[in-house]
């Protein structure tokens, strides 16, 4: 409970702020697009990316140096960051999910069925968003295993990188499915696989303490550039 | 005796010489960032995607490498903002340097010279692709500079998101917002809103074009406007990046509230709709025809230079059949739905895909054109036919919608002659049409194959050209399988024992089986239908 109230201010909480302006954003933009889950997916999807682009920056600790020999382990103090990380994240979905079935659209649980016209395929869009969060997270997890201790810019470039990359593979292997499409059924093994590799990452760069080995951190300077410094004075 | 050391008095360096060394320093880590590698390798391939295998038409293409930069321009954008965010890391040791904070700024602006070097290499490489694929029509240069442009604004803008709201999460943030903006921008995007805007399709970073009218917005477009906006957009960032002290302070403001003044004034006073002045029946009726061997060839004349390639592609299927149409005529992409001008009674065949293949590429639009004049050859329609359903098809409609609120069946009655596709499934005349047309191309038989490998497993049917809204014959894919087994054999012989039964392969009643067993292949396996559809005679 300590390390709960300890570590509630030390969050990264300022990401959360334009995250949640553009999902606001794109709520408004979405209640503006024609009432069927086609027409709005594009708008959630993306409403659903910058979610887990916030949540990619819940392991950044500047304080890490410090709080690493603390008694509490690297997997309560991560586990702990999720799930606070996880409240504002869950408020953004539900703001989408709540502007996507807006003009008399139905919410609907299921993840395989292709969706009707008038339906929001809630399951699938929870489990799409749990992969982005999941890969978010996992990213920032070996990032910060091993080198930085704010790892958010580069998990958060890196899952907008991997985002983009999705798009562009040819169709037959590309993640995402139109509701018209054919192929909404069979790509939901891939994000099942998706999710469970990204939690797979995020818990085995979780569970242990750090063992930074960044390149950066082992040099130090040769003896002549420590006193180059020294160059611009001279003996009087 | 003693020593003291006194520092020595050295003058410092030139603002210029401080800039360009920072300049050099942030282009050198720009390039050598793995994220411009990223963009760049995104760009070369929305390059190949938006025109890579289609022929040529360098009106057109000019919007599409300009517009190709994007991925390029999202990685730039986020590399200046982490180099703003870089340096307000290491300020207290920055600040010990011989240069100001603006310089530093200036520095990283001026190193988004590289990433620009890089797109206007990946353009020169498109241009040069496109040069060599046989292109019609000439290059806009105000939408080709676009790209480079492009690059230069998500860089500068890059750089302002740092200096005012420095957090790493806001750059890939901002660019989500961006992307959502570029596509509610877009014409396609603005035809299905509900909220009456002004026109604000040049706002957006690039003016994307639109699929509901492909020619009048290409002839139309804001192209000068769209730069000048860029430019003018361009310039106002990279004031507003600067440091600001006193009375100067208000410069930023004033100079972003004009300019944001200047932008709504100039799109409430563009017309919502643009006003091309381009109708679909005018422009057919002054298509660019020609005749040769009989047959009129008409284009509008934007594409008028692809008529010789289509008459390549009729000589060809006419050497192996004699075809019975009288023209071959452009239409737009609509046509079947609300446009219909100028069609003739019969003999005729129409082409609405405004693209054509790429000289050497795999003859995609070709193939389409000669399965149409295959099918003429062999009997079947080459268009769709005007007429209403039959009994059966209407039975096979109301089978097939159980659940439809009322009665189904007397407006399917009711509903007046309209165009629509008969049935080949079966027919040996549907194979030998499938193999004239593989037959005459020279990559016809991987055309084909391609065609089939990217069928749904699920899919029973095929119909060329690609016109979901009037294919004129459905063809069983167990008979363009056949017909790909036959181009497998040499073309001679089959052409010749064709030609010796050709009364018997041109009678309806003939079937695919017999076919199959004139040359020992193994007969055609049919799975059962979904839907009923009246068979051609």
């Amino acid at each position: 409970m300590t390390l709960l109230r300890r570590l509630i201010p030390a969050l990264p909480w300022i990401p959360w702020v334009p995250v949640l302006v553009i999902i606001g954003l794109l709520a408004w933009a979405i209640t503006d697009l024609s009432p069927d889950f086609a027409s709005r997916q594009l708008y959630l999807r993306a409403g659903l990316l910058v979610a887990g682009l916030g949540l990619s920056f819940a392991f950044d600790d500047p304080a890490a140096p410090t709080t690493d020999p603390m008694p509490s382990s690297l997997r309560r103090r991560r586990s702990l960051r999720m799930v606070l990380g996880l409240v504002p994240w869950v408020t953004g979905v539900v703001i989408l999910f709540w502007a996507g079935s807006q003009g008399g659209i139905d919410p609907v649980w299921r993840t395989s069925l292709q969706p009707e016209r008038s339906e929001l395929p809630i399951g699938r869009l929870i489990l799409e968003a749990a992969t982005m969060a999941c890969w978010g997270l996992a990213i920032a997890a070996m990032i910060t295993k091993r080198w930085d201790d704010e790892p958010g810019k580069i998990a958060s470039a890196t899952l907008l990188g991997l985002y983009a990359v999705s798009w562009m593979v040819p169709e037959r292997w590309k993640p995402w499915s139109d509701p018209n499409d054919l192929r909404w059924e069979t790509v939901l093994p891939w994000w099942r696989v998706a999710l469970c590799a990204a939690v797979v990452v995020a818990v085995v760069s979780s569970w242990d303490s750090r063992s930074r080995s960044s390149p950066l951190r082992r040099w130090t300077p040769p003896a002549q550039s420590r006193t180059a410094s020294s160059s611009n004075f001279h003996r009087a | 005796m003693t020593t003291a050391l006194k520092p020595v008095t050295v003058a410092p360096p030139a603002t210029r010489a401080v800039i360009f060394s920072v300049a050099r320093f942030e282009t050198r880590r720009a390039l050598r960032h793995p994220l411009i590698l990223i963009g760049a390798l995104g760009s070369l391939w929305l390059m190949w995607t938006l025109g890579g295998d289609v022929a040529p038409i360098l009106e057109r293409d000019s919007v599409f490498l300009a517009g190709a930069m994007l991925p390029l321009a999202a990685a730039t954008l986020l590399v200046a903002n982490y180099a703003i965010l870089r340096q307000r890391g290491v300020l207290e040791t920055l600040d010990a340097y011989p240069s100001k904070a603006n310089h530093r700024i200036l520095g990283v602006q001026l190193g988004v010279i590289g990433p620009v070097l890089v797109a206007v290499l990946l353009q020169t490489i498109g241009m040069v692709y496109l040069l060599l694929g046989g292109p019609i029509g000439t290059v806009n240069s105000w939408e080709l500079a676009v790209g480079p442009l492009l690059v230069v604004v998500f860089g500068l803008g890059g750089v302002v998101l740092g200096r005012w709201l420095p957090h790493p999460i806001v750059a890939p943030v901002a660019l989500v917002g961006l992307a959502g903006l570029q596509f509610m921008a877009s014409p396609d995007a603005q035809i299905f809103s509900s909220v009456p805007t002004a026109n604000v399709e040049w706002l957006a970073p690039w003016m994307m074009p639109s699929a509901f009218s492909p020619i009048e917005e290409l002839a139309f477009r804001p192209s000068v406007l769209h730069f000048g906006y860029l430019a003018v957009l361009a310039l106002v960032l990279g004031i507003l990046a600067f440091h600001h002290r006193g009375r100067d302070r208000l410069a930023p403001l004033a100079v972003g509230g004009l300019f944001g003044v200047a932008v709504v004034v100039v799109s409430f006073n563009l017309p919502s709709e643009p006003t091309t002045g381009f109708e679909w029946p005018e422009a057919a009726e002054n298509q660019v025809c020609s005749t040769a061997d009989g047959i009129e060839y008409c284009a509008f004349e934007f594409y008028a230079d692809w008529i010789p390639r289509w008459q390549e592609t009729v000589a060809s299927v006419n050497d192996l059949a004699p075809v019975s149409i009288d023209t071959v005529m452009q239409r737009p992409p609509n046509h079947g739905w609300d446009d219909n001008s100028g069609i003739p009674a019969s003999g005729f065949v129409v082409l609405t895909s405004l693209e054509w293949d790429r000289v050497g590429g795999l003859p995609t639009q070709g193939f389409r054109l000669a399965i149409d004049l295959a099918q003429s050859a062999v009997g079947l329609p080459s268009t769709p036919q005007i007429r209403s359903y039959t009994p059966e098809e209407i039975e096979s409609i109301v089978e097939q919608n159980p659940g439809y609120p009322g009665d189904l069946r007397a407006p399917l009655e009711e509903e007046g002659p309209y165009p629509k596709a008969c049935s080949a499934i079966g027919q040996a005349r549907a194979v030998v049409a499938v193999w004239l047309a593989g037959a005459a191309l020279a990559e016809g038989a991987t055309s084909l194959q391609a065609t089939l490998t990217g069928l749904l497993p699920s899919a029973t049917s095929l119909h060329w050209p690609d016109r979901a809204h009037d294919p004129s014959v459905m063809i069983g894919r167990p008979d363009a399988e056949l017909a790909a087994e036959l181009l497998a054999l040499p073309v001679a012989e089959v052409h010749s024992e064709l030609l010796s039964r050709w009364p018997e392969v041109m009678d309806p009643a003939t079937t695919s089986a017999d076919l199959a067993s004139w040359f020992g292949l193994s007969a055609p396996v049919y799975p059962e239908l979904d839907f009923y559809e009246a068979p051609c005679r």
